[in-house]
């Protein structure tokens, strides 16, 4: 008689990963719904290395300067406004459009002139921020029209475009479809949970008889949620993983982002895999507090 | 150790199906108890066993009144109890060995205690060649052993068993009666639910007559009487 045998086929007192019982789904449900909360949490990654990448661009704006007929007057104006541009936190470069530029810039529309004489023209400053310092743009106009009266403040870089739109919009998808995934988790094992505790009824109450306390009985589901989750929430992790990569390596053949590359960082990658080990000792506690909470209800 | 005076039970709000019942057992008893089908044995067997609680009167058992119990402390009483059900409710999904030890575990016996113990009484009743089986596969027999091995693994203070011979041939039964004799030997009381005339006749302990939910006064067996006269 193999007494060691015998005891190792026991693996839990209530029939969790029987045919017949609905928590034997547990495992697939926990492994579909981490891989869901990766893949869409993956997705708000890539939009958020995406968007930060947008960010460190270096954002153009233009000063221009009312036309005025005195060229001397027009060059201390000049002097003035770079004066103040250079002096100004978070400007990079400030430097003037020359004439020969400009007289390209408005070719188009008013055919080869000599501007000089027909025509005067206002003269622009190609200013180059950087994003990181924060320029107070407001502020900097107030002060350009302080020495140059007219003077205004093109902003060249501030509308998105539409690549840099989706990204904003996947950000917020992702995060909340991740959450919504994981909170989906923890309703499905509550749920069947709940379920197969009413299906037991017989055999809680056979365990009851022998003196069974009901922590006894919750820990059971406890333990099968956590054994569930345990294989569940790396298969879905590790599936996700896969559809990630390839969806990286894809984007990439395809140019799908523009100029902006899609990755995921380490931490990114980290954080990644931290949601199948909060999955599961989340989906373990609700699983015990349902099983806690069910029990109580039974005569 | 047990008793029950002027006690009633019902199910939920439904109708009294025991009323007025007054008895006491001492310990290491042997009752029989029966009476016509619905006439509430199995619903007694389930108040005795603390699945139930009176919706009247005074129950006290092992020196404890029952109905100022709480919920912890009914469990403890529990595992002072052995019982076998008429349905066996073994598990399926676990084998003979699990089955059997289950009490113990829940006592929180150790695995070499239960690998000691559980060996031994299987092979005592005859099943050590289906101690890795799973209940599907043994004849009904063999699940009525198993289930009354589960009852008495733990060396319960007041064991009930319903219908426990019903499944059983003529060897086996003797074998059982011998068992439960020897428990009560132990100071085990023993209640046995059946509807066997023959098992009363045989065996010479005291009947519970049950009717319409009234136990009737217990009176001895025709074999006690025979013998005493």
């Amino acid at each position: 008689m193999n007494v060691g045998k015998a005891m190792r086929l026991r693996r839990f007192d209530l029939p969790l990963d029987e045919a017949a019982a609905l928590t034997r789904f547990m495992p697939w449900t926990i492994a579909a719904l981490v891989y869901l909360a990766v893949l869409a949490l993956a997705v708000a990654a890539v939009a958020d290395g995406a968007l930060r990448l947008y960010s460190l661009r270096a954002r153009l704006v233009t000063v221009t300067l009312p036309a005025v007929p005195d060229t001397g007057q027009s060059a201390r104006e000049i002097a003035a406004a770079l004066g103040v541009l250079h002096q100004t936190r978070g400007v990079t470069s400030a430097t003037l459009v020359s004439p020969a530029e400009l007289e390209q810039l408005v070719e188009p529309w008013l055919g080869d002139v000599d501007t000089s004489i027909e025509l005067p023209l206002p003269r622009l400053i190609d200013v180059s921020l950087d994003p990181l310092a924060e320029p107070d743009l407001p502020a900097l106009k107030e002060r350009l029209q302080e020495v140059v009266a007219g003077a205004t403040l093109g902003i060249e870089a501030r509308s998105r475009d539409p690549a840099e739109r989706m990204a904003v919009f996947l950000r917020a998808w992702g995060s909340g479809a991740g959450v919504l995934a994981l909170l989906g988790s923890l309703l499905a094992v509550a749920l069947i949970t709940r379920v197969s505790l009413r299906a037991q009824v017989q055999i809680v109450e056979l365990l009851r008889s022998m003196g069974a306390p009901d922590s006894y009985l919750a820990r059971q589901f406890e333990r099968y949620t956590l054994w569930s989750g345990l294989r569940g929430g790396p298969v879905g992790f590790l599936l996700a993983v896969l559809t990630i990569l390839a969806l990286l390596y894809s984007s990439r053949e395809m140019e799908l982002a523009g100029s902006v590359q899609l990755e995921l960082r380490p931490l990114d990658w980290l954080l990644l895999a931290c949601v199948p080990v909060v999955s599961v000792l989340l989906v373990t506690a609700v699983a015990r507090m349902t099983a806690v909470r069910g029990l109580a209800q039974l005569p | 150790m047990l008793r029950l005076d002027h006690v009633a039970m019902r199910y939920g709000d439904g109708p009294e199906v025991l009323r007025e019942l007054n008895l006491a057992l001492p310990r290491g008893d042997f009752m029989f108890l029966m009476g016509p089908t619905g006439a509430g044995k199995t619903s007694l067997l389930r108040l005795l066993g603390l699945l139930q609680m009176p919706s009247q009167g005074a129950f006290t058992l092992f020196g404890r009144d029952v109905s100022t119990l709480k919920r912890d402390d009914l469990t403890a009483l529990r595992r002072r109890i052995g019982m076998v059900f008429q349905d066996v409710r073994l598990l399926d999904h676990l084998s003979a060995f699990d089955n059997v030890a289950l009490p113990l575990r829940i006592n929180g016996g150790q695995d070499d205690q239960i690998g000691g113990l559980v060996p031994e009484m299987l092979a005592w009743l005859g099943l050590s060649a289906v101690i890795d089986a799973k209940p599907p596969s043994l004849s009904t027999g063999q699940r009525q052993l198993i289930a009354v091995a589960r009852a008495i693994i733990a060396r319960p203070d007041l064991l009930l068993c319903d219908e426990p011979t019903s499944n059983l041939d003529g060897k086996l039964v003797r074998r059982l009666m011998r068992l439960f004799a020897q428990l009560c030997k132990l100071g085990t009381t023993v209640v046995v639910a059946t509807h066997s005339e023959d098992l009363v006749e045989r065996y010479p302990h005291p009947i519970l007559r049950l009717a319409g939910g009234r136990l009737m006064r217990p009176v001895p067996a025709p074999a006690a009487m025979a013998a005493a006269e």
